[in-house]
């Protein structure tokens, strides 16, 4: 009898218990946590992964963003300015050399993992506040962050396929003499070996050695050259951007 | 019965109907609104400009354009009948709240009584849903719903007995008579504590009678989707939401005109004598009787988000091992009571 | 369809029903409570105290025949594609679908390996508003319920002119 009278006791208490914290979050006593968001903007941390955007002046097209991509969807091309066009400085204070003529993402497929931002050198690729809009289509997700206009972009193409066959050109020029010298030398050496059989062994070596050397010489001094892609730790280059000219030295 | 008599009844249905709507309207925009200050949250915010004020009236336009399914399995008549038979017995019920001393739909010799009769007709409502809606979580509803009802409606009987022994009459408007004159005449302050024990089974079991929670068992969303109208859709459906609103207001109304002085105000001299102006008395005391219903309906809605839903079996152990025992106990003292001092 | 669409030549009285019509279905609108995965955290996270749908009267309802609004808050496999487009029928008109997150517009981060993934709830229901992000952000999805309040403003139940 007396357990029966206490679970009662003990409903009523609790229910009342309940009910007096209830009633002081009612009457505001806490003050309510509603943010109201379309008119006020909850402060984001810096690191929200909320919006993704690209500066297509400030990106480097090193492709290092699209190859962390999870899920493959940075569809980005570029073109390798000419020798004297002058695209301005990237953030990390080296002169910009590539045009972005095609920097796409699929959002509707982004996972927001910002891998992308994290390897990115210029911070071109950054977030912002507060969210991505939303859509009525799935086409309107499929964004593009490249401002070159379209007829801009067809001159550069064009542009960039003279070059490469100019630079055909030049290479098959280039082999041929290189060929041609190598021919002469070879026939020199014979005709040197020939006539000095003696001092043969000491020779031959000495000369391969000095044109590697040459070579060696050559590299370094193509990567200083202002041709390379901003970013010196991006191994490879796009598939269009022009390799060192040995020439150039 | 001559033509005044039919338009007198079709102006009382019509100002029941509507004071239903009001009530309605006010009280789920108050749930919504006391459920989100709760939660510190705000609550409907944006429709209408001030604190979302016309939301309630957004949704119910919007219900009352939206399609009108009727499921193929479903025993169409039945179905389409329900909704209609649960909100005509909370309209028939209302008929004799008294609002005012003379804003009562009719004053039956009998009202108590039929207002405890009608209303639980809404039961036969309930469960047609259930069944005609051929689905189990609706058959569910439908059958918890009406257990409930039907186990609630003793203690809520023999609590209602306390106040009908004590005034001696079953006319709400005796009922209500009886209690004039300040506060302390009131039902719940008579042959204390027995009266108020009486009617603090009836608020408890009230809540289980118009399923709320946490005896609300019979939508609970958790477990059974939405209960017995799981199937209804558009207006249909805002019938059932519509009765559901009114009926807390009924049984507010009912722990009003009982136990808190009906249409009375706390002080004599808040009240306009019916002498001076029968109109004024009227509104004074409608306008007593809303509000002590709307704060009763409050503590409804401060309930239901308070506590959490009751098991089938906790709800069954609450209205027989102990709301049922301290009614019984309480008519036997409040019996004994009258008896020896009338005697 | 309800009971008055498409019945009426566009007049007066039907744009000003119109009007009515779209204020109140725009500013109620029921999301079914179902969420599928990950982004329904995020669901529930926009539906509690922080950033409160209620606000704008959006509170979820449990069955499909009171909401009307499908919102995919996850990855839809081949499997619940089924019961998705079963919960969508059940639905009553007019009806709204709004796919969450990059797994419902496109398979997101399944959308080239997933074998049992949908890609993109297009496919199986007409969306009426994508929400990018994976989770949206509550921002997006207030966003998004937004963006379909344009929407439903746009709406008339004047017949389709011929
Ligand atoms: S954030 Fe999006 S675009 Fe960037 S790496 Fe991740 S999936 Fe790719
Ligand atoms: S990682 Fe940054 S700089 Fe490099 S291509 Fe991507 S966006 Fe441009
Ligand atoms: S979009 Fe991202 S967060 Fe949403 S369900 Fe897919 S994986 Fe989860």
């Amino acid at each position: 009898m007396a357990g029966y009278f206490k679970d009662i006791w003990l409903g009523v208490s609790t229910v009342l218990i309940g009910m007096h914290i209830t009633f002081k979050h009612w009457f505001k006593f806490k003050k309510a946590v509603t943010i109201q968001y379309p008119h006020e903007i909850l402060e984001m941390n810096e690191r929200t992964r909320a919006h993704l955007f690209n500066v297509a002046d400030e990106c480097a097209v090193c492709l290092q963003c699209a190859r962390a991509c999870p899920v493959d969807i940075i569809d980005m091309q570029g073109i390798r300015a000419d020798k004297d066009e002058d695209l301005g400085l990237l953030p990390t204070g080296k002169p910009k050399r590539m045009h972005l003529i095609k920097f796409d993402i699929d959002f509707s497929k982004c996972v927001y993992c910002g891998l992308c931002v994290e390897v990115c050198d210029t911070k071109s690729l950054h977030w912002r506040a507060p969210v991505e809009p939303c859509t009525f289509t799935r086409e309107e997700m499929y964004k593009s962050f490249a401002t070159i206009p379209p007829d801009e972009v067809e001159r550069l193409i064009a542009f960039d396929a003279e070059r490469k066959v100019k630079k055909a050109e030049e290479m098959a020029a280039k082999k041929a003499a290189a060929a041609a010298a190598k021919a002469a030398k070879a026939a020199k050496a014979k005709a040197e070996a020939e006539a000095k059989p003696a001092e043969a062994g000491a020779d031959a070596p000495k000369a391969a050695k000095s044109d590697v050397g040459e070579e060696k010489k050559e590299t370094p001094a193509a990567s200083d050259t202002p041709e390379k892609p901003g970013t010196p730790d991006s191994p490879d280059a796009p598939e269009n951007t022009p390799k060192p000219e040995p020439d150039k030295s | 019965m001559t033509w005044l008599d039919l338009l007198i009844a079709v102006a009382c249905v019509a100002g029941v109907l509507g004071f239903i709507s009001v009530v309605a309207l006010v009280a789920i925009w108050t749930e919504r609104k006391i459920s989100a200050h709760i939660h510190d949250r705000l609550g409907p915010m944006e429709t209408g400009g001030f604190h979302g004020w016309a939301q309630t009236i957004a949704d119910m336009v919007k219900l009352l354009q939206k399609e009108d399914i009727i499921p193929d399995a479903a025993d169409k008549p039945l179905f389409k009948l329900a909704p209609y038979i649960v909100l005509s017995a909370t309209i028939a019920s209302f008929v004799v709240l008294p609002f005012g001393a003379h804003l009562i739909g009719t004053d039956l010799n009998i009202g108590i009584y039929y207002l405890v009769a009608i209303s639980s007709l809404e039961v036969a409502g309930i469960l047609m849903a259930g069944w005609a809606s051929n689905n189990k979580w609706a058959l569910f509803g439908g059958m918890r719903s009406a257990s409930q009802m039907i186990s609630f409606e003793i203690p809520i009987g023999l609590s209602l007995l306390i106040p009908i022994m004590i005034v001696g009459s079953l006319s709400m408007q005796d009922l209500v008579g009886a209690q004039a004159g300040g506060f302390w005449n009131w039902g719940v302050f008579s042959h204390l504590p027995f009266a108020m024990i009486a009617f603090i089974v009836y608020f408890w079991a009230s809540l289980a009678e118009v399923n709320r929670t946490p005896f609300d068992l019979p939508e609970g969303e958790s477990e059974l989707v939405a209960g017995f109208h799981v199937e209804y859709s558009g207006m249909r459906f805002a019938m059932f939401f519509l009765a559901e609103f009114a009926n807390m207001f009924l049984v507010a109304g009912v722990a009003v005109a009982l136990f808190l002085g009906g249409w009375h105000a706390p002080f004599s001299f808040l009240e306009i004598s019916a002498e001076s102006n029968v109109i004024l008395h009227n509104l004074v005391g409608f306008f007593w009787f809303a509000s002590k219903g709307m704060v009763l309906l409050f503590i409804q809605q401060w309930l239901r988000w308070t506590l959490p839903r009751l098991r089938v079996d906790q709800l069954m152990h609450v209205c027989w091992k102990i709301f049922l025992p301290f009614s019984f106990v309480n008519v036997l003292i409040v019996s004994l009571w009258i008896v020896l001092t009338q005697s | 369809m309800g009971l008055i669409e498409g019945r009426f030549e566009p007049n007066i009285i039907v744009t000003s029903t119109d009007a009515i019509f779209n204020w109140a279905r725009s500013r109620s609108i029921w999301p079914l409570t179902f969420g599928l995965a990950c982004c329904a955290i995020e669901m529930m996270a926009t539906n509690a105290s922080r950033f409160d749908l209620d606000r704008f009267g959006i509170f979820p309802r449990p069955t499909p025949r009171q909401s009307d609004c499908l919102l995919i808050s996850g990855t839809v496999t081949a499997k619940m594609g089924e019961r998705l487009v079963t919960l969508y029928e059940q639905m009553s008109e007019p009806r709204y679908v709004i796919s969450m997150g990059s797994c419902a517009n496109s398979g997101g981060p399944y959308c080239d390996h997933g074998y049992h993934v949908i890609k993109g709830v297009d496919q199986i229901l007409p969306v009426d508003v994508y929400i990018p992000g994976c989770p949206p952000r509550p921002e997006a999805l207030i966003d998004g319920f937004l963006k379909l309040r344009d929407l439903i403003m746009k709406e008339t139940i004047a017949k389709p002119s011929a």
